[in-house]
C-alpha cells in the first residue's frame, strides 16, 4: 500500500459565484484500522482562505505548521492580508523545496480574495505543481470517485446554497465507495461576509 | 573451449555470441527486473461500460474507444456491447482479446442451448453460466470486467456484475472499466439515492430517466478519463419490445 493512502482521507473544493465550498471526511486510519473519526482535513489559513491536506497525516501537520508560520511572517512583513493565490504559491514553493524527498501530501487551497472576493481554488501534487481550475478540485484517496460526480453536478455561477448542496452530494457519493474515507463529513461554505461550517450526516463506516 | 589467435574467425564468433548473450541478459539485472521484462499475456484497451436495470427495462451503455497505454487511440468504433439474444446483453471492457473470446464462448454455448432445448436461454441461466465460464479459467483468467444485462423470466430488468474470475452479483446498476470509479458514485447518488435522507421524495426510475443517466455518466467519464470517449453505444431492452440500439457522439479528445 502506498504511503499516500496509509491514513486515508479526501478533500474537495468547488467554486461558485463569489463563494467557494471546501469539504472533507473525518476519518483517520492506519491502513485498514480506523484510528479517529473526528479529524477534519481542512485548516484555516486566513479569514477567507482554507487549506485542505490529503495524504500522509504526519506530513500534512508539518506542512500545515510551516505554511501557517510563513503566512504569519508574510503578513507581518508586507503589512497586508494574504491572497489565496499567494498561499497556493507559498505551499507550492515549500513542497518544491523538498523535490527529492517530498512531503507525502497533496494540498488544496480554496478561498476568496480578501479585497475583491474573487473565488480561487487549486490543487497540487506532492511536489507542488499547481492546478487551478475554475470549477472544482479533489485530493486524497477518494479523488477519482469524487471527480466523476463533481463533473456531473458543477454548473457555472452557483450561489452559496446551491454550491453547498453540490459539494456535499458529491462528497457523500464519493465517501460511499471509498473505504479509506468516511465516518462523517464537514463542509465549509466561504462567502464574502461569513464562513459557514456544516457537519453532514453520512454513513458511518 | 580454449581459443587461440590461430583461428581469428572462431575468436570473433565466440566474442559475438558472448556479446549478444550478455546484451540479452545482462548479469547486473536482478530477478525482479528480469521478471518484469517477460512477455505479458494481457494488455488493456481501456473503455468503460455501465448498465441500469428498471422495473421492466434495462439500459446498457458503453463507449466505443479502443486505446493502448491510455494515450494511443487505436480504434474509435470498437463495440463493447454484444447483444446475445432477444433478452441477453453482454457488455465487457478490459483486454479486448478476452472480451471477444468471452463473447464467442457465450455465443456458442447459447447456440447449443437453443439447439438442445428449442428455446432461447434466459438471462438468469446465462448469468450463472457466465460465472462458471469465468471461474473455469481461474488460474489464467479472462481479463475482463463483465456485466450481463437483460430481461429476466419474470419480465423485470436484470443486471449481473462480475469480476474477472466469476464472482457474480445481481445489482440494480453497475459499471465496469476504466471510468468505473467515476460512474459508480454518480449512479449511487442518482439511481441508488444513498446520499439523501429517507424522508426525501425521490424521483421514480423511468426508462427516460435511466437513458439520460447513462448518457450523463459517459459524458462525465469522457470529460475526465482519457481511455473513454468517441461514441456512446446505447442499448435498451424493455419487456415485450425488441432491443433498441443507438450511437451518440462523445468527445474525441
Amino acid at each position: 500500500m502506498s504511503i499516500m493512502s496509509y491514513n486515508g482521507g479526501t478533500v474537495i473544493a468547488m467554486a461558485g459565484k463569489e463563494c467557494v465550498c471546501v469539504g472533507s471526511d473525518l476519518r483517520i486510519g492506519e491502513q485498514m484500522t480506523t484510528i479517529a473519526t473526528n479529524q477534519k482535513k481542512i485548516y484555516k489559513v486566513a479569514d477567507k482562505i482554507y487549506l485542505g491536506l490529503g495524504g500522509f497525516h504526519s506530513d500534512t501537520q508539518t506542512v500545515l505548521n510551516t505554511v501557517q508560520f510563513r503566512k504569519s511572517l508574510y503578513e507581518l512583513r508586507e503589512n497586508r492580508k494574504i491572497k489565496p493565490k499567494v498561499v497556493a504559491t507559498m505551499v507550492s514553493n515549500l513542497l518544491y523545496q523538498h523535490r527529492f524527498g517530498p512531503y507525502f501530501t497533496e494540498p488544496l487551497v480554496a478561498g476568496l480574495d480578501p479585497i475583491t472576493n474573487e473565488p480561487y481554488i487549486c490543487g497540487m501534487d506532492t511536489i507542488g505543481c499547481i492546478a487551478a481550475p475554475r470549477d472544482f478540485v479533489a485530493v486524497g484517496t477518494g479523488q477519482e470517485y469524487l471527480l466523476g460526480v463533481c463533473e456531473g453536478f458543477w454548473r457555472e455561477n452557483m450561489g452559496p446554497d446551491e454550491l453547498f448542496e453540490a459539494t456535499s452530494q458529491a462528497l457523500l457519493s464519493g465517501l460511499e465507495r471509498d473505504a479509506a474515507s468516511g465516518w462523517g463529513a464537514v463542509v465549509y461554505t466561504i462567502t464574502k461576509d461569513r464562513v459557514n461550517m456544516k457537519t453532514i450526516k453520512a454513513r458511518m463506516d | 573451449m580454449t581459443l587461440s589467435m590461430d583461428n581469428p574467425m572462431a575468436v570473433m564468433n565466440a566474442f559475438k555470441s558472448a556479446m549478444s548473450q550478455v546484451r540479452a541478459d545482462p548479469p547486473w539485472r536482478d530477478a525482479a527486473r528480469k521478471h518484469g521484462d517477460r512477455w505479458n499475456p494481457y494488455s488493456f484497451e481501456g473503455g468503460s461500460t455501465a448498465a441500469i436495470a428498471g422495473e421492466d427495462f434495462v439500459v446498457v451503455g458503453s463507449d466505443t474507444r479502443m486505446s493502448q497505454f491510455e494515450v494511443n487511440v487505436m480504434f474509435r468504433e470498437a463495440e463493447k456491447i454484444h447483444v446475445l439474444n432477444d433478452s441477453i446483453i453482454l457488455t465487457t471492457s478490459g483486454f479486448y482479446g478476452d472480451v471477444l473470446q468471452l463473447k464467442r464462448v457465450l455465443e456458442s454455448r447459447l447456440h447449443k442451448y437453443r439447439f438442445d432445448y428449442r428455446t432461447d436461454m434466459t438471462v438468469d441461466l446465462c448469468a450463472e453460466m457466465l460465472a462458471r465460464n469465468l471461474y473455469y479459467k481461474r488460474f489464467f483468467p479472462y481479463y475482463t470486467g463483465a456485466i450481463l444485462a437483460g430481461i429476466d423470466e419474470k419480465g423485470r430488468g436484470a443486471v449481473f456484475s462480475y469480476d474477472p474470475i466469476g464472482c457474480i452479483e445481481r445489482l440494480q446498476y453497475s459499471a465496469s472499466g476504466a471510468a468505473e470509479p467515476m460512474i459508480i458514485p454518480f449512479f449511487d447518488c442518482q439511481v441508488g439515492q444513498v446520499t439523501v435522507s429517507k424522508e426525501t421524495e425521490k424521483p421514480a426510475l423511468t426508462l427516460e430517466r435511466a437513458i439520460s443517466l447513462v448518457k450523463d455518466a459517459f459524458r462525465v467519464a469522457a470529460e475526465r478519463e482519457t481511455s473513454t470517449g468517441d461514441k456512446i453505444h446505447l442499448v435498451v431492452a424493455a419487456h415485450g419490445k425488441p432491443i433498441h440500439q443507438e450511437f451518440l457522439l462523445l468527445r474525441e479528445d
